[in-house]
């Protein structure tokens, strides 16, 4: 009878801290912060995880309200504790909102090397949802190295958004950006007919940008304007991926872009651009 | 001999002694037992005639798995490069995770041992493939259901996100 005393034995909340710490790393988080009702020695558990990643598969399977997912990010910061080195909300709210903000300001609190924040395509986050963003935020992001966004290139806003992130990461290595195409989308912000000829004469510099990605590249005259400007701007870039959208431009048009890109002055001299479909 | 890859021009297997915590002798093959990360590091510093290895926290029952999972993969590997090199069709990866599949079916109690086993041996493949397994366990599962399964005592007064 003592191998059936033996058996009764709960094991595995007594398994070493790091391997612990990788079974919850692969569920998807609502999956492990469920684990926090087991007992009290998986309370506190899901709480030191590293990267909080909130995507389709953590949307719960009864339809729900944006706003009950936003408020399970809300408090699955409020309760983590520990360090958080990735933060993810990938297709997991309908819509951006006010909130990302607040999100982005306590994330910046922490050592977070890789912020990845992607939205439905048809209502993408309009970030730092202030009249428009500032030059920089009045924080810095003094860990992130790796930032992954979608971008609706047609709104003035956003743009100067994604710029306002860019010069407020100072150690960012690696950028991607998804193009998001809106159709009949109203009330765009227009741009000031200068906007980027103005920007190639301000003094940003990006001193560890090696890795940037654009991924559904059209070759509209925003997409190729923010080329420019990574290209003149960034002084150690290695690669610069771009990934031509599947339904885009005919082969004659994408040549005729790649001709003018080949033109754009680059700081880096191992910069290398890579048109792919 | 589980391999038949041209066994003729092979050279005769160097073996070594795998014991066990409650003191059972198992001889391996050299390549078998270098499977474990911490074995093949005491390997190169050891003596060349120093072939015994008392592993203190692996008992027989959980021994003789880890050595069959080992075997298996050992030799699944070797027939998964010849079909390579011969360019000859195989599906031998897809065969190997379905064995790992089936083989990692356990109780709880054995996966358990399993892990600490491969965690202390330092079995990636193998840690790798229990901690999935505890957590596609757990994935799905009602707390209740998952108390049941690892014997988990609810000892939990305050519940932290009962406002959910």
């Amino acid at each position: 009878m003592s191998t059936d005393m033996l058996y009764s034995l709960d094991k595995i909340s007594s398994l070493p801290e790091e391997v612990m710490v990788d079974i919850l790393h692969r569920l998807p988080i609502r999956e492990a912060v469920k684990t926090s009702l087991l007992s009290s020695s998986w309370r506190y558990r899901w709480m030191s995880m590293p990267n909080l990643v909130f995507d389709a598969r953590s949307l719960p399977a009864e339809a729900q309200k944006d706003s009950d997912q936003v408020k399970f990010v809300t408090n699955a910061l409020l309760l983590h504790n520990g360090i958080i080195s990735k933060f993810e909300v990938n297709n997991f709210l309908m819509h951006g909102c006010s909130d990302v903000d607040r999100w982005i300001l306590v994330l910046s609190r922490e050592n977070l090397n890789h912020l990845v924040l992607v939205f439905n395509q048809q209502n993408p986050y309009q970030f730092l949802k202030m009249e428009t963003a500032p030059e920089r935020l009045n924080f810095n992001f003094d860990h992130l190295t790796a930032l992954e966004l979608v971008v609706n290139f047609e709104d003035f806003k956003e743009i100067v958004a994604v710029l306002c992130l860019l010069r407020s990461s100072p150690f960012l290595k690696s950028l991607t950006v998804t193009y998001a195409v809106i159709c009949g989308r109203q009330s765009l912000l227009l741009y000031n007919t200068q906007f980027w000829e103005a920007l190639l004469c301000k003094q940003d510099v990006f001193h560890s940008l090696e890795t940037v990605s654009i991924v559904g590249f059209t070759g509209g005259l925003h997409e190729c304007g923010f080329t420019k400007f990574i290209l003149l701007k960034s002084m150690v870039l290695k690669t610069f991926t771009i990934k031509w959208e599947k339904s885009g431009l005919l082969p004659e048009g994408k040549l005729l872009v790649v001709e003018k890109m080949m033109q754009f002055q680059r700081s880096s001299t191992k910069a290398k651009v890579i048109f792919s479909s | 001999m589980k391999d038949s890859f041209n066994p003729s021009i092979e050279p005769p297997k160097k073996t070594v002694t795998l014991v066990s915590s409650d003191g059972y002798d198992f001889e391996v093959e050299e390549e078998v037992a270098l499977e474990s990360q911490v074995i093949k590091d005491g390997f190169e510093d050891k003596a060349v005639d120093d072939r015994e290895y008392l592993l203190f926290n692996v008992h027989s029952d959980t021994l003789e798995l880890i050595i069959k999972y080992c075997e298996k993969h050992v030799s699944s590997r070797k027939s998964i490069s010849a079909a390579a090199a011969s360019s000859s069709s195989s599906n031998g990866e897809e065969a190997l995770k379905e064995w790992d599949e089936h083989f990692i079916s356990v109780d709880t109690n054995t996966l358990y041992d399993i892990l600490m086993a491969a965690d202390y041996l330092n079995i990636k493949s193998l840690l790798d493939l229990a901690i999935q397994k505890v957590a596609d366990t757990i994935h799905g599962r009602s707390p209740e259901q998952i108390r049941k399964k690892f014997n988990i005592e609810n000892d939990s007064i305050i519940d932290p996100w009962a406002s959910e």
